[in-house]
């Protein structure tokens, strides 16, 4: 390996003559011709090259002003920039493997379909109160007192301490797509700030039953997870034990969390109710 | 414009393709293709415009650099023709013959505009 050449006093002062030709000409471009002009030297040059050989290699390489010149029509220099960096792109796509096109084709489309899934099945709206509902348990129910004030509504019933309390409300899917209602969605992020622990217990009325409000809507059967069809309407019953804490407050809710699937994605849908539902009393016992 | 700076044009505008040409029989390297572009004789103006002439070329996707080391050398940067260095290069050949046929057919006076004049008649 013979790399004495570029040691010679001739080729240093051609070398840095040339560096500083090259001064303008993008810097990838400069380092690359003084790397190939380096290399046509060792190449050319035996190691014990004389001043004589030195020269005639030289002269033949042209002078560094016209190596410059070359660089600088070759595309390196600023007015065909453009151009070139046109021309890099192109090279370098042109590189890459059909095999990595078809990858990362794939992954585009794939990026592509899931993103759209994504926007499909997140961005439609959420289910809705329908406006219908009511206490489940006819003792609750038969001694609910409704009070308004300032245009919000509280429907309160006395606590039944240690007992099974709730309701029930006509819930609407006013999307394009099936909902799937899969329970209630209270736990770290959405409290539960209702009367009773946080086992709320949620049920979805089965199709073709009666779900008009009042006492009738007992009549309907519940299942879970419960699918709410575009467009249609049904009932949601809501039950807790009520095993609060309590001396003569009064505890409410006024939303309902929910956990719902839309084709492959399970959301949270938080769904006012349109009044507050409240219980009001003493526990039972001692509060501990 | 002399005949010096009119060859010293040709020369540069032809040495593109004719670095093709020879990349298309095999790999070279830098050296190689100087010294081949030098035997054919009266290609080369001097013998550096093949380097800035290779990055051109390399930028334009008709050729590649690719760095390899022979046993007891250095390792030396080999260029070969791409696909559309081939496809540059056959589409230049069917240039070059029609174009070097009218230019002889001009310079030597045996194919001129009609009423341009007939060899050794023109003004």
């Amino acid at each position: 390996m013979s790399r004495t050449s570029p040691g010679h006093e001739l080729i240093r002062d051609y070398i840095r003559q040339l560096d500083a030709a090259l001064r303008g000409v993008p810097a990838a471009e400069a380092r690359e011709l003084m790397e190939q002009i380096t290399a046509h030297l060792d190449d050319a040059l035996p190691a014990d090259a004389d001043d004589g050989q030195v020269a005639a290699v030289l002269g033949r390489l042209g002078s560094p002003a016209e190596l410059a010149a070359d660089a600088r029509r070759a595309g390196a220099g600023p007015p065909g920039a453009l151009a070139v960096a046109r021309a890099r792109l192109r090279y370098r796509l042109a590189r890459v493997r059909r095999r990595t096109w078809s990858v990362v084709g794939v992954i585009v489309v794939l990026a592509g379909i899931a993103t759209g899934y994504l926007i499909y099945f997140l961005t439609p709206g959420s289910l809705e109160f329908d406006g219908a509902s009511g206490w489940w348990y006819p003792q609750d129910y038969n001694r609910a007192v409704i009070t308004t004030a300032g245009g919000a509504t509280q429907t309160t019933v006395p606590l039944r301490s240690g007992e099974r309390q709730g309701y029930f409300v006509t819930i609407d899917n006013p999307t394009s797509l099936t909902q799937t209602i899969l329970g209630p969605a209270y736990g770290p992020g959405v409290p539960w700030d209702g009367p009773g622990s946080a086992v709320v217990q949620i049920a979805v009325s089965v199709p073709d039953r009666d779900i008009d409000g009042g006492g009738t809507s007992r009549s309907a059967g519940f299942t879970l997870p419960g699918v709410v069809p575009p467009g249609q309407i049904r009932l949601v019953r809501v039950l807790w034990t009520s095993d609060i804490c309590s001396a003569g407050g009064t505890t409410s809710i006024d939303t309902l969390a929910l956990r719902v699937r839309v084709g492959w994605f399970t959301r949270i849908e938080i769904i006012p109710l349109g009044q507050t539902w409240a219980v009001r009393g003493d526990s039972r016992g001692s509060c501990t | 414009m002399t005949a010096d700076s009119s060859l010293s044009e040709l020369r540069r505008g032809v040495l593109g393709p004719c670095v093709l040409a020879l990349l298309e029989v095999k790999s070279r390297f830098g050296l190689e293709l100087v010294r081949d572009l030098a035997a054919a004789g009266g290609l080369l103006t001097s013998d550096g415009t093949v380097y800035p002439l290779l990055s051109r070329l390399r930028d334009a996707g008709f050729v590649t650099g690719e760095w390899r080391e022979t046993p007891g050398e250095r390792a030396r940067r080999y260029y070969s023709i791409t696909e559309a260095g081939k496809r540059d290069l056959a589409a230049f050949r069917t240039e070059w013959g029609q174009f070097s046929a009218t230019v002889a057919g001009v310079l030597n006076h045996t194919c001129l505009p009609s009423g341009a004049g007939e060899k050794g008649r023109l003004p």
